[in-house]
């Protein structure tokens, strides 16, 4: 898509789906002579000699006697997203009608714009840096709300500013070092090895915890998985297909039906969620061949790897001691256990004090539905309403983010061993200040180039030169 | 007429050296220059060498320059800079008697049987053509003309210079020295568009005046070493230098008079060196600073003068006066020369390719100040490659361009013309990315061969490089071979504080009788810096793959409508030569590069 900036391009920006308001959006130099040719502007002037910064009020027409409501708003470039001409046109969010405008616009000479398309136009415009323009395509590819949160905080440059302030202290730490190198016979004070030092410890310090704090946004793309656990039999698999409305798995009275980890894609209020059915752990029915030890091992790791455990057991077969024989969950998992089958059980205050000493659970039945919707509203309140994706402290970093940080604090590290133990003198200062550019050298790539000009400028700041 | 290959214009560091490298790989070349015994004067501070410059003159010497050799001749203090810090960052300085080295310079150049010198002014380039114009030679004042295909401009501070002292302005390219001024307008009418710069020289005092008493001494190395790899002793008597401070007396007859200041009256525009400030500048811009020093350094061993470094200044006569006598140990000083300031005409280094030849004009190249550079060093470096590539201009071969990881000189060079400086541009070891593989030690094993290939380096020159190298070579075979206690002596000589010498005391098969201290040197920092190296050299081959991505000669950057219009102004007008260069040039992103790399790998 590099290579063909020139086209017109044309894409729906509004959500999929049906909504109020229908988006489509055109950049290109011929954007607004071919929105100009399905809209009609009330009064003067028309789209296609419209000032940027306008918006029009007029109609659309889709074909001879069919004409809908619209505004279109104009940005010509260079002030706008793309540094092109953008023009919008807003409407009806119908998906048939919008679908119809874009095959007139393909017809009449645009081309539908490629996933990231105007980002990556901006981007190649240099309107944006790349932290910023991931922040862009994270955004529209956000699958639940934890994640637009992350990408947003990319978009308003936070990992941006972060990284700038660790350049800047090893912009000044680069310039002290430089100096000590190229102005020795001259009256700049020689860097005392302590106060390196001390920079660089925090410094190391700082990207390690941001490292370690910081959360794989790829991560938060793979929606939340949500594991069903439990005894065989407990009813599991008909649980995720009431839950998912599909018939996704397979469920008999057979103990051990289930072998391979089944998942299906359940929409929450808060996002997306993956739900994971598998083969049924702790008890001691069903077949106990090869395959069946197989399954409850993808069974145990699928349940280390979840973002939520669901605890299934059957409340009318001994469900305390079912429970108990699952073992405890992993460390720092969140759980939720509900008690199936809730139908074969009517008496109401066994069933509370069944709940209550299996800890908080919830009666379900997958069978007529009790309880499902009390247990869909758990399962978004753990997930999304809780932050529990994480995105709330760490920063969301990209492998390529990571990777560079993880660069700077390697070369930090090892300026640190460069330096030595001498608190007065720095014996290899050429060898620190070598590390100390290749750290900055890694951040660059982040954040855009340190020119040795820089470094000057701040060594002439500081320093009086010149004998 | 009288016709030649190759006219250098000026006979300063970068003059001379274009002329050497010329009329050493044996083109007719003439030196034109406006006084024959102002060849290879030294303007400013009686010194060569100094950290990043010290490597620049080792590497003219490795390609077989000749500033090294002068240097050599000339100097009465030598000293290595940055001994308590890493052999990377270590380079040589060395107080030169003036005499003596405009001497060397004289004599070496008339020993070329393939040059000419010239007096004379040069007001005019000449040229024929249409479209582009190529250079046919040179129009002098009186009337003159010489033909060539190929002239390099080495004007330094002559093109257009003022100088000024106080409110007082004279035309004058140095002290006592005029001015050449129709030049400029000879390259506006080229199409050339000039800049101005200033810079500054503190004044001299007599040595009899100074009180040495209570002065802080300063004495060159013992034994000294010397710039070039061909000199084998330094036989002459050094002499010390002597440092002083200035005080609070000093800036406040500064500070009274800051008024009178040629560069805070508004007389002077132009930007100076802000590694080189005159006091007043650093009175004003550091309040704080109570003091600052000053090194006191005789120009020789039979003039009286001492040059006062530290403390250049365009002030009137008068605060000249009261400031120096203000200075311990100058109470009762006589000023043999008052300090002042220039001001004079350079071409900004857009205009320029990395061949040092002038876009504009076919065969016309530029080198030294008049690109924007202050120091000897940096200038003779230019002059030298803008020598070769004049020769190989017309002879119509391939032109010679250092990379950054070859030289210091390679980083200048492409420093001037990615990044046209806004001030003198004076080298640093900061400069440069490969600084532990860019070293005095081993610039002959860099450059020497390349230097053969050129025709600049002789067979005695070569010879002495093979001999060096050789002994290096098998003693590095040895170290890696030779074990004790388990160790081989390469990894002995990681170890923090051993030598060679040590070593040698405990095993009695490494014989280092007969092996010169250079190479031993040369041997513990490569065993030294071993691990680092390695490391810098993965960091070259990511480099030169982005130098090899060349962009075609042919290509119309106006046309590369998907870059934005700054970058495609920017690249039209800078024309790099490959994509890594196009990245360094200022105002280019990383997003431009991208776009420009697909517009390349397009069939």
């Amino acid at each position: 898509m590099y290579d063909r900036v020139q086209d017109t391009i044309v894409a729906v920006s509004s959500p999929p789906g049906a909504s109020a308001r229908g988006i489509l959006r055109l950049s290109g130099s011929r954007a607004a002579e071919l929105a100009g040719m399905l809209f009609v502007s009330r009064e003067p002037p028309p789209l296609s000699a419209a000032p940027g910064y306008t918006r029009l009020f007029g109609s659309v027409h889709i074909e001879a006697g069919m004409r809908l409501p619209a505004e279109a708003y104009v940005f010509r470039g260079p002030a706008s997203y793309t540094r092109q001409d953008i023009v919008e046109l807003h409407t009806v969010g119908s998906p048939v009608l919008l679908a119809m405008l874009t095959d007139r616009l393909v017809a009449a000479g645009a081309r539908p714009a490629e996933p990231g398309e105007f980002t990556a136009r901006a981007f190649l415009a240099g309107a944006m840096d790349l932290t910023r323009v991931e922040g862009v395509a994270a955004v529209i590819h956000a699958h639940s709300d934890a994640q637009l949160r992350a990408a947003r905080s990319l978009l308003e440059g936070r990992l941006g500013r972060i990284a700038a302030g660790f350049r800047e202290r090893l912009s000044d730490l680069s310039a002290t070092l430089e100096a000590a190198i190229d102005f020795a016979d001259e009256a700049v004070d020689a860097p005392l090895g302590r106060n390196v030092a001390a920079v660089l410890e925090s410094m190391e310090r700082e990207l390690a915890q941001l490292l370690d704090r910081a959360v794989a946004a790829e991560r938060l793309d793979d929606r939340p998985r949500v594991v069903l656990t439990g005894p065989p039999n407990a009813g599991k698999s008909t649980l995720l297909n009431q839950l998912t409305g599909q018939d996704r798995a397979i469920a008999s009275d057979q103990a051990g039906t289930t072998r391979d980890v089944l998942t299906a894609v359940l929409m929450l209020p808060g996002g997306e969620i993956v739900l994971c059915d598998t083969a049924g752990l702790g008890g001691s029915e069903g077949p106990d061949d090869e395959p069946a030890r197989l399954a409850r091992r993808a069974a145990l790791d699928c349940v280390s790897s979840a973002d939520l455990i669901i605890r299934v057991a059957d409340i009318a077969d001994r469900p305390l001691e079912a429970l108990t024989a699952l073992g405890a969950a992993p460390p720092g998992a969140r759980v939720l256990t509900v008690l199936n089958k809730s139908d074969r059980m009517q008496d109401g205050a066994e069933r509370v004090a069944l709940c209550a000493r299996a800890g908080e659970a919830l009666p379900v039945s997958a069978l007529t539905g009790e309880g499902l919707d009390e247990l869909r509203a758990r399962m978004d309140a753990v997930l999304f309403r809780e932050g529990a994706t994480g995105a709330r402290d760490g920063l969301a970093l990209y492998a390529r983010h990571r990777r560079a940080l993880a660069e700077a604090l390697d070369a930090v590290r090892r300026a640190r061993e460069a330096l030595g133990p001498d608190q007065l003198e720095i014996r290899h200062v050429e060898l620190v200040a070598l590390e100390v550019r290749e750290a900055l050298r890694s951040l660059s790539l982040l954040l855009g180039e340190v020119t040795t000009e820089d470094i000057l400028g701040r060594i002439f700041a500081r320093f009086c030169i010149g004998k | 007429m009288t016709a030649y290959e190759v006219i250098v214009v000026g006979g300063g560091h970068a003059g001379a050296e274009a002329a050497w490298a010329s009329a050493r790989c044996g083109c007719a070349t003439a030196l034109v220059t406006m006084d024959i015994q102002a060849l290879g004067r030294m303007s400013c501070n009686p010194a060569i060498g100094g950290l990043g410059k010290g490597q620049i003159v080792r590497e003219i010497d490795a390609l077989g320059g000749m500033m090294a050799l002068a240097a050599d001749a000339g100097g009465i203090q030598f000293r290595i800079l940055n001994r308590s810090k890493g052999p990377a960052v270590r380079a040589p300085r060395a107080q030169e008697d003036r005499v003596l080295y405009a001497r060397a310079v004289r004599d070496l150049l008339a020993g070329l049987p393939a040059l000419r010198i010239v007096e004379g002014t040069v007001e005019e380039v000449l040229v024929t053509g249409s479209g582009r114009p190529a250079v046919a030679g040179v129009r002098l004042a009186d009337g003159r003309e010489l033909r060539a295909a190929a002239v390099i401009l080495t004007t330094g501070t002559f093109l257009s210079g003022l100088l000024h002292r106080g409110p007082q302005t004279t035309p004058g390219g140095r002290i006592d020295e005029p001015a050449a001024g129709r030049l400029s307008d000879c390259l506006r009418r080229l199409g050339l568009t000039l800049g101005r710069l200033k810079t500054g020289t503190p004044p001299r005092v007599h040595r009899d005046s100074i009180d040495d008493r209570d002065l802080q001494v300063q004495t060159g190395d013992e034994p000294p070493v010397p710039f070039s790899f061909l000199t084998t002793a330094l036989p002459q008597p050094q002499v010390p230098c002597w440092i002083t401070h200035t005080n609070e007396r000093t800036h406040q007859i500064i500070r009274d008079n800051i008024h009178r200041a040629p560069m805070y009256s508004g007389q002077i525009r132009s930007r100076g060196p802000r590694y080189c400030p005159s006091i007043e500048d650093k009175v004003v811009r550091f309040p704080d600073k109570t003091s600052h020093q000053i090194f006191l350094e005789p120009e020789g061993y039979d003039t009286p003068a001492v040059y006062c470094n530290g403390i250049p200044t365009s002030l009137p006569i008068d605060v000249q006066e009261a400031m120096v006598r203000s200075i311990r140990g100058l109470e009762r000083a006589e000023i043999l020369q008052w300090g002042y300031a220039v001001e004079y005409d350079w071409i900004p280094t857009d205009q320029l390719t990395a061949t040092l030849e002038i876009k504009a004009v076919d065969g016309l190249f530029a080198a030294g100040q008049i690109n924007g550079t202050s120091g000897y060093e940096e200038a003779a470096g230019q002059g030298l490659i803008a020598g070769i590539n004049a020769v190989a201009s017309v002879r119509r071969s391939e032109p010679l361009v250092l990379g950054r990881d070859e030289a210091y000189i390679g980083v200048m060079i492409d420093d001037l013309v990615t990044r046209p400086p806004d001030e003198p541009y004076r080298m640093f070891t900061s400069r440069a990315e490969y600084r532990l593989h860019l070293r005095c030690d081993n610039a002959d094993r860099r450059l020497t061969p390349l230097g053969r290939r050129l025709g600049l380096v002789d067979d005695a020159r070569w010879a002495a490089f093979q001999a060096r190298r050789a002994c290096l070579e098998s003693l590095e075979t040895r170290l890696q071979t030779t074990r004790l206690e388990g160790r081989t002596l390469v990894e002995w000589l990681q170890r923090p504080g051993t030598t060679l010498q040590e070593l040698a005391t405990r095993v009695p098969d490494l014989d280092l009788r007969g092996v010169p201290a250079g190479v031993i040197e040369a041997v513990e920092i490569q065993a030294r810096y071993a691990g680092y190296l390695t490391r810098e050299l993965a960091a070259i081959e990511r480099f030169r793959r982005m130098e090899s991505c060349i962009i075609p000669a042919s290509l119309d950057f106006g046309t590369l409508t998907g870059l934005r219009f700054e970058a495609r102004e920017k690249l039209a007008r800078f024309r790099p030569r490959s994509l890594g260069q196009a990245a360094r040039i200022s105002g280019i992103s990383h997003a431009d590069i991208t776009t420009l790399a697909l517009y390349i790998r397009q069939p």
